[in-house]
């Protein structure tokens, strides 16, 4: 008989991936360091989309990546973690707009989907490092 | 929920990761069955009845507020 978290769930990367995943940041951030000491001379817009994808890949593949032992009390982590996040990320889409209409009386910049996704994967994260510690 | 893992787990001399390698589960898993923190699935709670050779009924009781 299959468990609900074997038929409710997709293949994750194996752990041993984990340090490479870690490892993939020292891109980005070496890429932030040549740019902020000019030692790289690229257009803004170029180094602030390049930046993303750098970024973003390894903190996505951080989220899709097993523990060491995947069972079913993981999962359920997992999902609590991935509630509450999405939870975060409409409170905060909410609020941080609501907030922009009280404080500022000129039109501030809108808020970007990445910023929002970087929240909620942020969010996550720390969720899930909470309750496999305190759960 | 309560339960009598860790009675169990010490009538047979047994480790957390003993029965944890056994089930197929984390050792963690195991600490927080324990201490009622984590309420198994049915699965999980006939593969540790079975460890044990005993009965699921026998190793978990509801509690009046469950």
């Amino acid at each position: 008989m299959k468990s609900d978290n074997e038929v409710l769930t997709f293949k994750l990367l194996p752990n041993k991936y984990k340090k490479l995943v870690y490892a993939l940041f020292i891109i980005p951030i070496t890429f932030g360091i040549l740019k902020s000491a000019n030692i790289v001379e690229w257009e803004d817009y170029l180094f602030k989309r390049i930046f993303t994808v750098l970024f973003f890949t390894p903190l996505i593949l951080l989220v899709f990546t097993a523990e060491k032992v995947e069972d079913e009390r993981i999962q359920k982590i997992r999902l609590n973690a991935l509630a509450f996040a999405a939870v975060y990320g409409f409170g905060y889409l909410v609020i941080a707009n609501i907030m922009d209409l009280a404080m500022s009386n000129e039109a501030s910049e809108e808020i970007k989907a990445k910023e929002i996704l970087l929240h909620m994967i942020v969010m996550y994260l720390c969720t899930k490092f909470y309750m496999l510690r305190n759960n | 929920m309560k339960n009598t893992i860790k009675v169990e787990r010490a009538k047979k001399d047994m480790t957390q990761q003993n029965l944890a390698e056994e089930v197929g589960v984390s050792r963690q898993t195991i600490n927080s069955l324990e201490k009622g923190r984590y309420v198994p699935s049915t699965i999980l709670a006939l593969k540790i009845a079975a460890v044990f050779k005993t009965t699921v009924n026998e190793i978990f009781q509801l509690e009046k507020d469950d």
